[in-house]
Parts: structure tokens; sequence; C-alpha cells
């Protein structure tokens, strides 16, 4: 029988496991979901989560610019700063055909096809271009779909949409990681069917996402470094103190 | 105090509802104009009192398994002399099958009141699969119980959740005793077994509610949670009868009018207080649907049918508080006062010439306490089953509600919401510590959720979130350093710890009775009383604290057995009765 990790599961233990590595209730708590959808899409990101380290200190960077944002993450999670990057360019999208985001530094970009989905969801053609490859999702008459491949061109010629192709071919990718977002239709002709995110969710909801043990077991290591040492005075604070009257 | 625009405005699906029950919009805008503002329900005060009604989970799970004829039977069930054992269920269910098995330990003499803390050490675990279970399947579930090692135990997404449960030390051996000596327990008992806790929605490696399928009769919040405390129920009262056989082969059996009157017991502590914080929408959705009730029932006139039927209800709930032992009264009007109050209450409906239902509430309202009226409430919702029915679906639908993020809504229209929705906790002082002195944690017995102190317990920086109020001034605090045009998707880039925040305004836009509007993180704050909201909300009678942190009651006392449901069905054909779904 292989170990399986629940959906319901991950979004309960992780906040607090990401809240042990040092980022903020609210953070935790979209991160959480963000790790979720990207382990059901690829089960392999929770064992990246897993190794995590810890938030620094120091704060990420943004710089707002007429020809994109730029965010220089400093070693903080792509679920932070690329989800708020892909909030921007959503509150963006009406301004310019194609808007876009740079991030720099990122950690956990495992869970970058959540960060697109998420762009989806807002009703945009989201794009990510990195030293690895390409990545887009968009919603379609059978909802959201996420289509990946390597080569650059083969993503310009396919996205329909000429603006969008003019600026892939432009980009820049070395160490950073490049967003694109449009409101615009696209007719996207990418070779692939892409993956059907809603059926891939589902699928973990109903049948869990498989996980190995070490993995899950370092999720809730995580979880229970928010844990607050035991006393007699904790546990009086749990509210129950047996009493001989009250013994059953 | 008045209400809102938004208080009065129904989700669409209760709308319509209520526009077929009574013929028009403008007898509709009658009804509504009795519903009671959130100012005034949406306090602690309020809240606190509510009581279980036909439109609690208990209630519709129960009624459903009997109207849509579930059958239960035990397949097998042994123990051994030390009273250890399996135990199989089948369960025929809406043209479904689900097994349910059990694992009875032998008794430790520890009395275990079901806490988190006490991690595996149970006495009973249950497993109550989403279809049918192959034998070697359960045996893999057995031998995953008796592992007995709190997180070393996991299951997989064919299991619902898993149903520990502890032994009632005052009764359990008592009633075998009996049993075994051929007679029947003589003792006044509720139940004889207490529930653990459910451990569902994905705990432990189990399916996630999402997860069971759509058409499944437990794809509903709650039902899950009812029939697995009414599984354990049920074993409870196989246990017995098979430890006294195994003692004994003369042994006599629980006589079924004495099973029957047996419940599960059930304590619950204050984690279920940052459950009904991080749920608001649940919250939201139990109160709109029970007000609307109650306001429809308020605007019915008495007629001669109403008026019996009430004092029939009257009699029988009076009975049940006299059967309930709160053992600690301190923070509940006593029993013997509101049963004092139902017989006046009682005396009132039998004489009242009123022209509605309203004039009578208005009496207990003016007049008794605040457990007394919702209790008068509960009762008066009772009475008016077909609309309670009507409006039951949206007990799904609006708990399902998903906490969606716009980055496009701009600083104007969030403030706009804000003052809208939220002038209560824009407007609280927060000035003395006191305020928001408290804050919840786990704690490392199996991260229990207990209630500290801020700046004297430690951990307060991994405090769960229940500080609405706090939450929300840090949003309008920090949206003053913005243009009113600036967008969501500009504010979360500069702080993305407020996506929370946000969201939540967001998605509890538009919804009547959003949010607690009391500062649970108040060092006065008594967190029973926001568990026995919960308790009502889910069906619990005679719920009592029995400490400022711990609540019990019992679920399922004097509900039908599964013999009672075959019978039942073999009188009468299934009656299912005709609900409009929810469109979404």
């Amino acid at each position: 029988m292989t170990l399986t990790v629940a959906v319901g599961e991950l979004t309960r233990v992780l906040p607090w496991s990401l809240r042990a590595l040092g980022y903020p209730f609210g953070t935790a708590d979209r991160g959480a979901r963000l790790v979720a959808t990207a382990s059901a899409l690829d089960p392999s990101t929770l064992d990246r989560i897993a190794e995590a380290r810890e938030r620094p200190k120091e704060c990420a960077q943004v710089l707002r610019a007429p020809d994109g944002l730029t965010v220089k993450a400093n070693g903080c999670g792509l679920f932070e700063w690329g989800a708020v990057a892909m909030d921007y360019l959503a509150a963006h999208a009406g301004e310019a055909s194609v808007v876009s985001a740079e991030v720099i530094g990122a950690t956990e970009v495992e869970v970058l096809p959540a960060v697109l989905v998420t762009g989806a969801e807002y009703g945009l053609t989201a794009v990510a271009l990195s030293v690895d490859g390409w990545m887009v999702a968009a919603r379609g008459a059978t909802g959201t779909r996420l289509y990946q491949g390597s080569d650059f061109e083969v993503l310009a010629k396919g996205m329909g949409l000429a603006s969008l192709a003019d600026r892939i071919r432009q980009a820049e990718v070395s160490d950073s990681l490049v967003l694109f977002a449009t409101e615009q239709t696209t007719d996207l002709a990418l070779g692939s069917p892409g993956t059907d995110v809603s059926a891939a969710v589902a699928a973990a909801n109903s049948g869990g996402i498989p996980v190995s043990e070490s993995t899950l077991k370092a999720l809730y290591a995580l979880e229970m470094i928010t844990w607050a040492p035991t006393s007699e005075r904790s546990r009086a604070q749990a509210g129950f103190t047996p009493k001989p009257a009250v013994s059953s | 105090m008045s209400k809102t625009a938004s208080e009065t405005e129904l989700p669409p699906f209760l709308q319509e509802r209520l526009i077929e029950a009574v013929g028009g919009e403008e007898r509709a805008a009658r009804v509504k104009s009795l519903m009671r503002p959130a100012d005034e329900l949406m306090r602690v005060e309020s809240l606190k009192c509510f009581k279980a009604s036909r439109l609690s989970f208990a209630d519709m799970f129960g009624r459903r398994m009997i109207e849509r004829g579930w059958k239960i039977r035990l397949l097998r069930g042994e123990v051994d002399d030390n009273g250890a054992g399996k135990f199989v269920y089948d369960v025929e269910a809406e043209g479904r099958r689900m097994t349910y098995i059990a694992r009875a330990y032998p008794w430790d003499g520890i009395e275990k009141v079901g806490r988190r803390a006490d991690g595996a050490l149970r006495d009973m675990f249950g497993a109550l699969f989403v279809g049918a279970a192959s034998d070697e399947r359960i045996e893999k579930e057995f031998a995953t119980f008796d592992v007995k090692a709190e997180g070393e135990m996991r299951t997989t997404a064919d299991v619902i959740g898993w149903t520990p449960a502890n032994r009632s030390s005052r009764h359990f051996d008592a009633v075998v005793d009996a049993l075994a000596a051929g007679n029947q327990p003589e003792m006044d008992f509720a139940y004889l077994m207490r529930n653990g806790g459910f451990q569902s929605s994905g705990r432990n490696g189990s399916v996630s509610f999402h997860g069971i399928p759509l058409d499944h009769p437990l794809s509903h919040p709650f039902y899950a949670d009812m029939f697995a405390i009414y599984l354990v129920r049920i074993f409870s009262i196989d246990l017995v009868n098979a430890i006294a056989r195994r003692r004994h082969p003369d042994a006599a059996q629980l006589d079924r009018s004495i099973a029957r009157n047996l419940g599960i017991g059930n304590s619950s502590g204050q984690g279920m207080c940052v459950a009904l914080q991080r749920w608001p929408h649940w919250v939201a959705t139990w109160v709109v649907v029970r007000e609307l009730a109650l306001a429809f029932s308020k605007s019915q006139p008495i007629s001669n049918g109403a008026r019996e039927r009430m004092r029939a209800a009257i009699t029988h709930v009076i009975a049940i508080y006299k059967a309930s032992d709160p053992q600690v009264e301190d923070y509940v009007t006593p029993n013997e006062e509101v049963i004092a109050n139902l017989e006046t209450i009682d005396g009132w409906v039998a004489e009242t010439d009123a022209g509605s239902w309203n004039e009578v509430a208005e009496r207990v309202a003016a007049t008794f306490d605040g457990e007394t009226r919702e209790q008068f409430n509960s009762l008066l919702i009772d009475l008016e089953p077909e609309f309670c029915d009507a409006i039951a679906p949206w007990l799904r639908t609006g708990s399902i509600r998903k906490r969606n993020f716009d980055p496009r809504m701009t600083v104007s229209r969030l403030r706009e919401i804000l003052r809208r929705n939220y002038s209560w906790a824009l407007q609280y002082d927060r000035t003395l510590v006191s305020t928001h002195q408290c804050f919840w944690y786990h704690s490392e017995d199996n991260g229990e959720q207990r209630r500290g102190e801020r700046v004297i317990d430690p951990h307060e920086e991994f405090e769960s979130f229940i500080d609405h109020i706090g939450l929300v001034q840090r949003l309008a605090s920090v949206l003053t350093a913005y243009d009113e045009d600036t967008r969501m998707g500009d504010v979360v880039l500069d702080h993305p710890d407020l996506h929370y925040a946000i969201s939540r305004v967001q998605y509890l836009e538009g919804i009547p009775y959003v949010e607690i509007r009391d500062s649970i993180a108040h060092r006065d704050f008594i967190p029973a009383e926001l568990i026995k909201f919960y308790h009502a909300c889910l069906g619990m009678r005679g719920a009592t604290p029995l400490s400022i942190r711990y609540v019990r009651g019992t679920f399922f006392q004097a509900e039908p057995l599964p013999q009672d449901l075959s019978e039942t069905m073999t009188q009468r054909a299934p009656q299912v009765a005709p609900q409009k779904e929810v469109q979404v």
C-alpha cells in the first residue's frame, strides 16, 4: 500500500510547517494551499518543501517600473513572492496587452505551477520562463490546463498572441524567473493537450498524494516546532481538570 | 439596533424558497423583518444560548437515515476474555455500500475523557470506509490500529475517518455485570462510550472532504461526523452484549428500549473556538438558515394544531432537561430554572390569543433568560418542518464557499466593505491589554489546543488564528497608506501576509451574519460559550460546560437503532422529502 498524504491534511499541517520556517500566518496559510495544488500536479514538490530553509530575515526588494515588476526574493519562497507577483500582474493586466514580472532568488520554485494556476483563476493566461524551460496556465473550455516545455520558440509560436510572442522572444532568462500575463484571448497551440488541473486536484482529493515516509515525517516535524512545551500550567490551560466528582 | 443592507439580503436560494413558502416578495419582506440584526445575534452572549433544532446536523442526518432506509448490519463481532475484539459492520445507504470496523481494547482501568493529548491511548478505534472494504483491507486497518502510537498510524483515502472512543468507567462495567448475571441494568445512564474526536477530512491520510464523491450520502458537512458517532453508539451496545455473552453463555442482552435511550457522550475543548474563527462562512451559514427558519415560524398564525404541537414539544424538551445530569451549572442557566420557565411558557401557549407566534416569542424574550429564549426559538423552528427542509440545502452550499482573493479590487472598494461589515471591529477599543490578552496555541501534548496569556506564556509567535478584530484593524490601518485607486494586488505585494485578511473580508462580503462580533482573545471571553454554540449547531442535547473551557453532552440519545430503521422500512416505502437543489 503506497503511503499517501491527503490534500486536507496538507492544508491543515503545512501552514504550521511554513510558520515554523518563519513565514507569517497569512503567508503560510496561502503558501500551504499553493504547495497542496503544486503537489497534486507533481507529488515530488513535497520532497522539496520538506527540505525548505528558514525564511531569511532580510525582506525581499520590490521594484515597480513601467516595463515590468522586479522582485528580489532574497531566498524567500516562491509561494510568498511568486504568488504576490501574480496578484500584482492580475491587478495591472488591464493596463497593457502583456504585463510582466521578474522574480530573482526565490526558493521552493516547485510551486510555480500553482502560482501560474492562480493567474489562470484570475482569468489570465500566465506564462513562466526559466533556464529549465517554460510553463503556461490558462483557462479553456474544459477548465484550467497547465502546459510545459523547453523550446521558447515553440512557446512563442503557440501562444496565438503576437504581443506575447514578442515578449517571450525578447526575454532574457538567466538565474531569474520571468512571468508574463495577459487578459487578452489566446489561442494556444502548444503541441500537447496539457494537464487538466481540476482533474489532478480532484484525483489528489479522492486518492491522496503519494509521499515518502521521510518527507511526511519531515513536514510533521516542522509543524511540531510550533507546538509549545508542556507544563502543569499548560496542561491546566487545556481546560479539563479531572475531579473525583466528574469521573465520567 | 438596525439592520444594514447586507443583513436583509438573503442568498438567492434562500430568498427563492422564502418567496415560494409565503407567496410573494411583500410577505417575504415581512418575514425578513423578523430576523434579528447581526449586532444583536452575532454576539457571544446570543450565540452561546443557541439550542439544537431540526436544522442541526445530527437531526438532519438522523432523518436522512430513516427516510432513505439505511441498513446497518453487524457481520461479525467477537471478544476475548479481556474484552478485546474486532467488529465488522456492513452499511447499505442510498445505493452505496460502506464498511465500518471497530477494534475494542481491554479495559486498562484508565479513565480517558477523549482529549487530543490522549493520542493513541483509546479504548477503541473504528474506521469508516468510503465503500465496501475487502477482508484483506479490513485486517490491514485493524493492524494499523494495533500500532497504537500517535504519528505512526496511517490510513489511505479509501477511509472517511477514524472513530476513537473511550468507555464510561461509571457505566460500562456495571452494564456488563448486570447483563452477564442475566439482568437488565437498573441504573440511570446516558451512554456507554464517549466520542474521542472523529479523525477525518485528511487526518492520518483519510480522504479529504472534497474527495468524497458528490453523490455519496456522506458528502455533506458533518454527516460523516454524525454517522461516525452514531456507529460508535451502535458498537458500544454490541460490545457490552458481546462481553456479557463471553462471560456467560446465558447472559442477557441489553433491552432494546434501554439501548435506544443510550447516546454517545461527548466532551469538547476550546479548539472548537479556533475552528469557528477559521471558518466564518460556516458560522454565517448556520446562523442565517436558523434565523430565517425562526423568522418564518414567528410569522405564522397560532393554529390549534400548531398550539398542540408546541405544547407537546415543550413537554418533550422538559423531559430531556429533567433526564440530563449537568454536574456543573456554573456557566449556564440551571436546568431547573429553564424547566420552570418552559412550564410557564406552556401555560402562555395554552391560553394565548396572539395573532402570530412572534408575539409569544417577544414575550418570552422580554421575560426570560437567553437560554430559555433560544430553547423556545428552537421549538418554534421545529414547528415548520417543511420550510426547514426547503432551506436546509443551503447548509451544504453555504459551508463550502471558497475564500477567493480579488487582486483587482480597489482600496476604495475594500474600505467601503470594511465600513459596512466591520464597523463594529474598527470601533473596538483595544487600548487595554485585557481586550486581546489571551492566545491559543498547540501544545507538544499531541498538538492539543490550549489558551495562554500573552507575555506570560511561551510560543505566542505560533498562536492559532483567533484575533479577527486585530486582523481587521491592522488591515484598515495599512490601507490608510494607499490611494483610493490602488488595487489589492499592489497592497499584497507590499504586505504578502495580508492576503489572508483581505481575502477574508472579500469572500464574506454579501453574506448575512458574518463574523462573531466579540474579541475571542479577550481575557474575559469564556471558550465554553462558543463550544456550546457549536454543539447546538451539531445537534447535541444537554450540553453543559464542565469548566470555562470544556463542554460535555450527548449525541443521539433516544434515537432509533438499526433494528428500528429496518422495521420502519418494512412498514413503509422509503420517503424522501423533495428538496430543491442549490444551483451554483
